[in-house]
């Protein structure tokens, strides 16, 4: 699951840096709006549905973040 | 005369609101006149600054009133771009519609500083008049104003209130008011008598917000572009059944994915989607037809009607060319345009509808954003450290423009650094996401990348 997310993560940033625990991915603009849009289309497709208006954007910062967030969602 | 009507609304009617904030048309008039009295005192084009506040729109209403053109400047661009600005338009006075303040150059004025005044004033249409000047990127490294005269926007107006399924009770903006996009929101809902709902990038970033927003109304109309309207769907909760006030979608600024506009229908069968064109040159958008379920067969979504359309379009070897009373005369500090607009879009007329699928120059669309990749380029090789650089856009399978990114030569040490020092200059949605050694640089310019 974690290596599912993980590269999910980099194929929407186009970045492996979005796995970077030091880096916040909002403010860098690797999970720019685009990107944010895709990850949760993609992450529904897979069957996890999580809904923008049911979760605090901030959790999306990190990647051990997101982690933990889609395992909830599972 | 549609700009008339901005000043003979019902003045108990809601104008204007945003978060707690709510303007009556009533209230709108007398700030507007207030403020008008002090500008009518001196001369030039008037910078405003400040996001979403309602504010913003009583400058719009004083200029109109006192002759004066209206330039907007959002909070969100850096000051050195607005000092820019403010050189090129020749602007000396700021004012400053919310409590955040720049390092400004220039007199500049809050609400509490405006003397109180009870002369009054009509609005005069003056056909040559400029409105409002607008700012987009540059393909010289620096912005180019774009000067939109009253009779330039009297067309639109004219236009867009030819459409009654967009003119609603209320029409929510998302754009920042100085993207053009937002003449839409505002010129709909003041010519009206509707209600304009300006929504704050912290309202868009908690969709929740922005969802409750659309809940409380009755009958409402959202002007976005396509990448918002994304956004959107991305929540199961955007639908027909939990959201039924909203009636129609108005969209504009960038190519609409046709799975997005398929969405869209099946969560909202009997919403009136309407797809728009246009350059900001042409005063926000010149045509828009209405996306239907027959349009998903088709590869490309059209763009626009030419029946209708607010001005003649014509196509002249595959470049939109736009010729009418929507069209400005030039851009700032340059000489005039001929009166028929080459657009440097590429497009296609087909069975009366116009198609668009790129541009012939460097530049492109951004969520919306109108970037030219020179100006970017332009910025990060003017960094001490950098000798060259190369902006590649990067495509997704739809063709809209996935990201930015950046070759540069020699590599910096500390992207973070040159990140910031590129904020300084540049908004944040021209900053390239991604930064490459030069010898990465792919040999074809149009990367497409893998979205799976």
């Amino acid at each position: 699951m974690d290596e599912m997310i993980r590269s999910l993560l980099v194929r929407v940033c186009g970045t492996e840096d979005a796995l970077d625990e030091s880096i916040d991915l909002i403010d860098s603009g690797i999970l720019d709006s685009l990107a944010f849009i895709e990850l949760l289309t993609e992450l529904d497709f897979e069957g996890i549905s999580i809904q923008p208006t049911q979760v605090d954007r901030n959790r999306f910062r990190n990647i051990n973040s997101i982690i933990e967030l889609v395992k909830e969602y599972q | 005369m549609y700009l008339e009507r901005i000043f003979q609304q019902d003045p108990h009617q809601i104008a204007v609101c945003q978060g707690d904030i709510r303007y009556t048309y009533g209230q709108l008039y007398a700030e507007a006149q207030q403020l008008a009295a002090f500008l009518k005192e001196s001369r030039g084009p008037l910078l405003v600054f400040g996001h979403k506040h309602p504010r913003m729109i009583v400058s719009l209403l004083a200029c109109l009133l006192s002759g004066r053109a209206w330039v907007p400047c959002d909070s969100s661009l850096p000051a050195e771009r607005i000092h820019r600005i403010m050189g090129l338009c020749g602007a000396e006075q700021l004012f400053y519609a919310e409590d955040s303040e720049i390092n400004a150059a220039i007199p500049s004025f809050h609400w509490n500083d405006i003397p109180f005044s009870d002369e009054r004033f009509e609005f005069i249409f003056c056909k040559e008049r400029i409105a409002y000047i607008m700012f987009t990127s540059g393909s010289t490294g620096t912005p180019k104003g774009i000067t939109i005269s009253c009779g330039n926007l009297e067309n639109f107006a004219q236009w867009i209130l030819q459409y009654p399924q967009l003119s609603r009770a209320s029409i929510l903006n998302q754009a920042n008011l100085s993207f053009d996009l937002s003449v839409a929101d505002w010129c709909m809902a003041l010519c009206n008598g509707g209600t304009l709902l300006l929504n704050s990038k912290q309202d868009q970033f908690e969709l929740a917000r922005f969802f409750s927003l659309i809940q409380k109304q009755s009958d409402c109309t959202l002007v976005c572009t396509p990448t918002f309207l994304r956004l959107c769907l991305c929540d199961h909760g955007f639908c027909q059944e939990q959201m039924p006030a909203l009636k129609a979608v108005f969209l504009c600024g960038e190519l609409l994915p046709k799975n997005t506009a398929a969405l869209m229908l099946q969560r909202f069968p009997e919403l009136y989607l309407f797809n728009a064109y246009g350059p900001t040159e042409a005063t926000c958008a010149v045509c828009g037809v209405q996306i239907t379920a027959e349009h998903l067969e088709q590869d490309l979504l059209p763009v626009g009607e030419i029946s209708t359309a607010a001005v003649h379009i014509t196509v002249e070897q595959n470049e939109i060319c736009l010729e009418g009373d929507s069209v400005f005369r030039g851009y700032l500090n340059q000489d005039a345009q001929s009166s028929c607009y080459h657009s440097g879009d590429l497009g296609t007329i087909e069975q009366g509808l116009l198609y668009c699928f790129g541009r012939k120059d460097s530049q492109i669309k951004y969520m919306g954003y109108r970037i030219d990749l020179v100006e970017i380029r332009h910025h990060v090789e003017a960094l001490p450290d950098i000798q060259q650089a190369v902006i590649v856009p990067q495509y997704d399978r739809s063709g809209s423009v996935r990201r930015l990114t950046a070759y540069l030569q020699p590599f910096p040490t500390c992207i973070d650094d040159l990140r910031h020092e590129l904020a300084k200059q540049l908004p944040s949605y021209m900053i390239p996401s991604l930064f490459f050694p030069m010898e990465e640089l792919p040999l074809t310019p149009n990367v497409k990348i893998k979205m799976r």
